[in-house]
């Protein structure tokens, strides 16, 4: 009874013993980890500080969008959160592939093998946020001078326009139901412009004439009378 | 003919002989624009190593020839390098002279040119040579920008300037509103463009001096011209209520304020008083020095504010004659010098509204 408690124990410690060394590495890469990110952190903060990205987040409106988001940091410092953790997370599969277990070093190829599709998404999905605010600016400043009533209305109807088409290449990239998500796109995007073209076709078709008649024609009499003073 | 003492009326022809007017006829070739145009007349002009030059626009009516003696005498006979032109013109042309280029460039390079975008100007070889040096052609300043540009380079770059008084300007009609917003964008765009760039000259600039002018000064009828002023309001109102946002990006929250009061009041009432005006533009020009948002937004961005300025100076000037409007018009330029200080204490401090 005796022996084969002791023999048990025995047993275990060596279990213990063999799997010791790669336990110890484990640790002792993700302790690495932690101070390598934590260093990162602080690197990529002084970059962003240096190149003054603060001050390009508030021009680009990041900042807005962080600040609606509840998030009551600067975006220098998520940006630096956010490699803190990616570092963290990458040291963290580098230190399970030491385990040298199958299902493991499996889920560590598909992991980095997915990582790249995944930046080229968040890069592309960026773009198209900043693209679409441009936009967005651009037409309603240029409506409004046309003194076009709808001018918010449409130049907030762009933008969610370039922010869906720019998410659905987003998703496409990740390969997350790929063929729904085109399709989806395809029949919503598809949806929206034969209901805009009927939409002013038919109830807009006195100010597709009005705005025509103001393009080519004499303006008639009364308030719509150009002003006569040169600008200049 | 019958009643003179003459036998032969030919000698009459031969004391009085007809020269023929050399003329150099070219076409215009490269990218459009006044500005490339004008390249084109400086490269002429250097290469016939002429001593004074005048340019006038093609779309006038009243021009007489006495004009370019006006422009071209100050140059040949009084050693002047550029002539601006000075018009009579009704209290309601030129807007955007009167409520920004003229206050603003008086205030920053300290001389009275009354009309810095009056298009008709005389300038010497010399200032013709120094123009062709500029690489400004390919740029904004190529098209609507070239007047303000010419006129300040000549104050900014230290050559001598005076103005000639030419009469009435009256020129072919055109819709104004058709291009408003653009034509904006570009003269102002290159006021502050040009401010980056003489930043030392006019930095160091306090007050104003009248600059010497030629002509004599006389009286011309002018026709009455139509202003809708309803429209302006209108637009005024639907920036305040569209473009809000992007103004306070670049405006105080007092200004706001008082913006949202003068939209609040009637076509009739429409007041913004010249304090809140002058302030206005001095932000947009510390806005575009700072690039808080795309330059070509911000200075798109201006035109209901403007419409909004022509607003409350008409009802203002409304029962005023030429006299009149010319003291409020001073007093507009007056501000402009004194808060010229806030202009150089901000310029390189950026803020973030």
């Amino acid at each position: 009874m005796e022996s084969s408690w002791k023999t048990s124990l025995v047993e275990s410690w060596r279990k213990i013993a063999s799997i010791a060394p790669d336990a110890l590495q484990l640790i002792v890469i993700i302790v690495l980890g932690f101070i390598i990110a934590w260093i990162l952190k602080l690197l990529v903060r002084y970059l962003l500080k240096v190149v003054r990205f603060d001050v390009f987040a508030y021009r680009t409106g990041l900042t807005t969008v962080l600040s609606k988001a509840s998030v009551d940091r600067s975006a220098s410092e998520v940006i630096g959160i956010i490699a803190y953790w990616c570092a963290v997370f990458l040291f963290f599969i580098i230190a399970l592939g030491t385990l040298d277990v199958y299902a493991v070093d499996n889920l560590v190829v598909s992991i980095f093998s997915y990582i790249p599709r995944f930046v080229i998404a968040v890069f592309v999905f960026l773009l198209g946020y900043l693209l679409s605010r441009f936009l967005r600016r651009a037409i309603l400043i240029g409506l409004v001078n046309a003194q076009v009533r709808s001018a918010k209305l449409i130049s907030t109807l762009f933008q969610m326009l370039i922010i869906i088409l720019f998410s659905a290449m987003a998703i496409e990239q990740l390969g997350i139901a790929r063929g729904i998500v085109v399709c989806t796109f395809a029949i919503s995007f598809g949806g929206v412009v034969l209901a805009s073209a009927l939409a002013f076709g038919l109830g807009g078709k006195d100010l597709a004439k009005e705005i025509l008649e103001r393009r080519f024609k004499v303006s008639k009499e009364g308030k719509s009378k150009p002003d006569e003073f040169s600008h200049l | 003919m019958k009643q003179t003492t003459l036998d032969d009326p030919d000698v009459l022809l031969m004391e009085h002989p007809v020269y023929p007017v050399h003329r150099i006829v070219t076409p215009h070739h490269g990218q459009p624009g006044k500005g490339n145009a004008f390249r084109t007349i400086f490269k002429i002009a250097s290469a016939l190593n002429a001593k004074a030059c005048a340019v006038v626009d093609s779309d006038l009516r009243s021009i007489t020839p006495e004009w370019i003696e006006l422009l071209v005498e100050p140059v040949l006979f009084h050693d002047y390098d550029f002539v601006a032109p000075y018009y009579q013109r009704h209290k309601y042309d030129g807007t955007i002279t009167n409520a920004i280029v003229y206050p603003f460039t008086r205030a920053l390079y300290g001389r009275r040119i009354r009309q810095p975008i009056g298009g008709d100007f005389g300038f010497s070889g010399k200032l013709g040579q120094h123009y062709l040096q500029k690489r400004v052609y390919d740029t904004d300043v190529a098209r609507f920008g070239i007047d303000i540009w010419m006129t300040t380079t000549a104050m900014a770059d230290g050559f001598k300037v005076c103005q000639s008084f030419l009469g009435a300007k009256i020129h072919k009609p055109k819709d104004p509103g058709a291009d408003l917003s653009e034509m904006l964008a570009q003269v102002i765009g290159t006021v502050f463009l040009l401010m980056e760039v003489h930043q030392p000259v006019w930095s160091e600039v306090t007050g104003s001096e009248a600059v010497k002018e030629f002509g004599f000064r006389f009286e011309v009828g002018l026709e009455p011209i139509r202003v809708n002023l309803e429209r302006m309001v209108d637009s005024f109102q639907q920036g305040l209520s569209n473009l809000g946002p992007i103004w306070r990006k670049m405006l105080s929250p007092d200004l706001m304020a008082q913006l949202e009061d003068a939209a609040s009041r009637h076509v009739v009432d429409f007041h913004l008083p010249d304090a809140a005006w002058v302030k206005i533009v001095y932000d947009f020009a510390l806005a575009y020095r700072h690039r808080v948002m795309t330059r070509t937004h911000i200075l798109k961005s201006l035109t209901p504010l403007y419409l909004g300025w022509i607003t409350s100076f008409v009802n203002q000037t409304m029962d005023s004659d030429a006299g009149d409007v010319e003291e409020k018009l001073e007093a507009l330029c007056q501000e402009f010098e004194r808060q010229k200080t806030y202009l150089l204490v901000n310029w390189d401090r950026e803020s973030k509204r």
